[in-house]
């Protein structure tokens, strides 16, 4: 008669295994925080000025943005008007922006081009530099190497972007806190979502091909760019501003990809506006990532030295 | 062999680079407790081998088992029980040399009570004490390798790895060094080790392999492999070289003997006329003064190369 196993109850084998890969975790997880740390200190030597400068421009451009939408006074229902005159004195073209269009699209711009630029600038020194060849003489993976140079991107990414937040707040917006950190919230997280999902698709793509023909900075980069560029309210904007109306109606098909345009969409519902997102282009990216993530583990550090 | 004395095994182990073959179906086993010396000429597979070793790269085919894991199933785990000092080491140029290694003692696993008394331990070692503040990018050569050195040795591991340890390293600092990985071999640990200098190499080596082209010629330790290539040479102080000469080309079978300065350096063609020399010259009333064997490493790979054909 065969004993029925009681899945309660753990054999020791199991058991050793089961600690044995918590321990491992453990252990992967302080190497990746050293790293993380690490970064954090020697931030200086990873485009420190950039990243001021960006910060800078970005905030004069938010101040002004939202001395200008001060006028408005609903987050989603108040239709906000911009007088937008087109080159070549053509008549003038009129925009309707709700005020979510302009704090939800600020924070969404200045989330994406901080984190972006974080990941970039932090991995690319490492990498062309050559010390990740270091690194990878520990019991690290491109994995885990990836997953700190994304936890750096977050956080140096979260401070700079800080401002964004606090921006409303200060200039005195008048808007709640909890919906105001919403928008921030939710420009952030896709932010990070997109490099995240550009840099293990990059990994992925060099299992495949064997070779590293586009880097996890540069395919997260043009991903970023895609999902702001094909957003509903770019489109609509540069369609204006450019004169382009067909050209970019055209383009606007990809609109529903665009994860920073789906982001709007879900604020909006939660929020009460009228409009809802599709909640299906949610699951490319985290299947895209949940893939990434398992062809990572396939890659070996080679990858560096054949860069 | 106990299978748990082995600290490697390589099976058959290959790697190829487009149509290049780095390393040819390379097999050979490193014994705990040993300085295992990986000998070749430059672009011979010596740095390859090790970065297979490591779980660096995938090998084309064939496996090894380091420190009980196979590099083929876990290459990262391999990388637990060792550490890696290559050959060109690359460093965060503006971090100073406190914090780089306070960094890497971190990723080596001490926590913050075993940090400082591991730092303290290796900068002792090499003597980085004066450039604890300092900037790496205004260090020399030798100071960096010192550095790399460190590095290494923050990781408490069974195994070491080092590709050229010793470049840029003045000649009494190569002695401490050597001492340590002496101290450190008895305990039972291992040393992989890879240079060019075989001469210096005597000095710390248990076990000799070497390589060329990717393919391994030949494993053992000095005396077998000086014993199976080298015809048994010998340089003899006495008290009258030119009579010494005379004497042992009358006596014994010589491949060549001549006269330098107060010594007389002979080649002997038997082995076993080894024992013979001392009787002879004592007889002949010659004081011996000293006698050292001669033949380098060098000369037995030269002669390994010669011999399997190596050398095109």
């Amino acid at each position: 008669m065969t004993q029925k196993k009681n899945p309660a109850v753990e054999s020791p084998e199991e058991h050793s295994c089961r600690g044995s890969f918590s321990t491992n975790a453990r252990n992967k997880l302080k190497l990746i925080f050293t790293m993380v740390r690490r970064d954090i200190s020697q931030i200086h030597s990873h485009g420190l000025p950039l990243l001021l400068l960006l910060s800078a421009i970005l905030l004069t451009i938010g101040i002004a943005s939202f001395i200008l939408a001060k006028s408005g006074n609903g987050l989603t229902r108040l239709t906000w008007t911009v007088l937008i005159t087109a080159g070549g004195g053509n008549s003038p073209v009129f925009l309707t922006m709700t005020l979510l269009h302009v704090v939800y699209g600020y924070s969404v711009a200045v989330t994406m081009i901080l984190v972006s630029a974080a990941f970039s600038l932090s991995y690319n020194s490492e990498v062309k530099k050559g010390t990740v060849r270091i690194l990878t003489c520990y019991p690290l993976s491109v994995f885990e190497i990836t997953v700190a140079k994304l936890m750096y991107a977050a956080i140096i990414g979260f401070i700079f972007a800080a401002p964004v937040f606090f921006l409303p707040l200060v200039l005195g917006l008048d808007k709640s806190v909890v919906d105001l950190f919403a928008v921030f919230a939710t420009a952030y997280v896709l932010s990070l979502v997109i490099v995240a999902v550009g840099a293990f698709v990059a990994n992925a793509i060099t299992v495949v091909t064997k070779k590293m023909y586009i880097q996890p900075p540069v395919l997260a980069n043009l991903l970023v760019v895609f999902s702001f560029f094909t957003s509903s309210t770019i489109l609509n904007l540069l369609g204006q501003l450019l004169d382009l109306v067909p050209v970019f109606q055209a383009v606007s098909q990809l609109t529903p990809l665009s994860l920073y345009h789906q982001g709007r969409l879900l604020l909006s519902s939660v929020l009460g506006g009228p409009e809802f997102p599709n909640w299906v282009i949610f699951l490319a990216p985290i299947a895209l990532l949940v893939l990434g993530i398992w062809l990572s583990f396939k890659l070996w550090p080679d990858i560096y030295e054949r860069e | 062999m106990d299978k748990s004395d082995v600290a490697i095994e390589a099976k058959e182990l290959s790697k190829d680079f487009g149509s290049t073959q780095a390393v040819k179906s390379v097999s050979f086993t490193v014994n705990k407790g040993e300085v295992f010396g990986f000998f070749g000429p430059n672009g011979a597979g010596k740095t390859t081998t090790i970065r297979l070793l490591c779980g660096l790269t995938k090998p084309s085919s064939g496996s090894a088992i380091v420190g009980g894991h196979n590099i083929m199933h876990d290459p990262t785990g391999v990388r637990r029980h060792l550490t890696i000092t290559p050959e060109e080491s690359i460093f965060y140029e503006k971090m100073k040399v406190g914090a780089y290694l306070k960094f890497f003692a971190g990723m080596a696993g001490h926590t913050s009570k075993s940090k400082q008394a591991k730092i303290e331990e290796v900068v002792k070692i090499c003597e980085l004490s004066d450039f604890m503040n300092k900037r790496i990018a205004v260090l020399s050569h030798g100071q960096r390798q010192k550095i790399s050195l460190a590095r290494a040795f923050l990781s408490d591991v069974p195994l070491m790895f080092f590709d050229e340890p010793f470049q840029g390293i003045d000649i009494v600092h190569r002695k401490l060094l050597r001492e340590y990985l002496r101290e450190y071999v008895k305990k039972g640990n291992t040393v992989f080790f890879t240079s060019h200098n075989l001469i210096e190499a005597e000095h710390i080596v248990d076990r000799f392999a070497f390589i060329d082209r990717g393919t391994l010629l030949k494993i053992g330790t000095a005396r077998e492999l000086r014993d199976q290539y080298l015809l048994p040479r010998f340089s003899i102080r006495v008290s009258d070289p030119v009579k010494a000469q005379r004497i042992l080309s009358e006596g014994l079978q010589l491949d060549e003997c001549i006269v330098k300065g107060d010594e007389v350096v002979v080649t002997l063609k038997n082995r076993e006329d080894v024992s013979k020399i001392g009787g002879l010259l004592s007889t002949a009333g010659l004081a011996v003064l000293e006698m050292r064997l001669l033949g380098t490493m060098e000369e037995v790979f030269l002669k390994i190369q010669q011999k399997t054909g190596a050398v095109a």
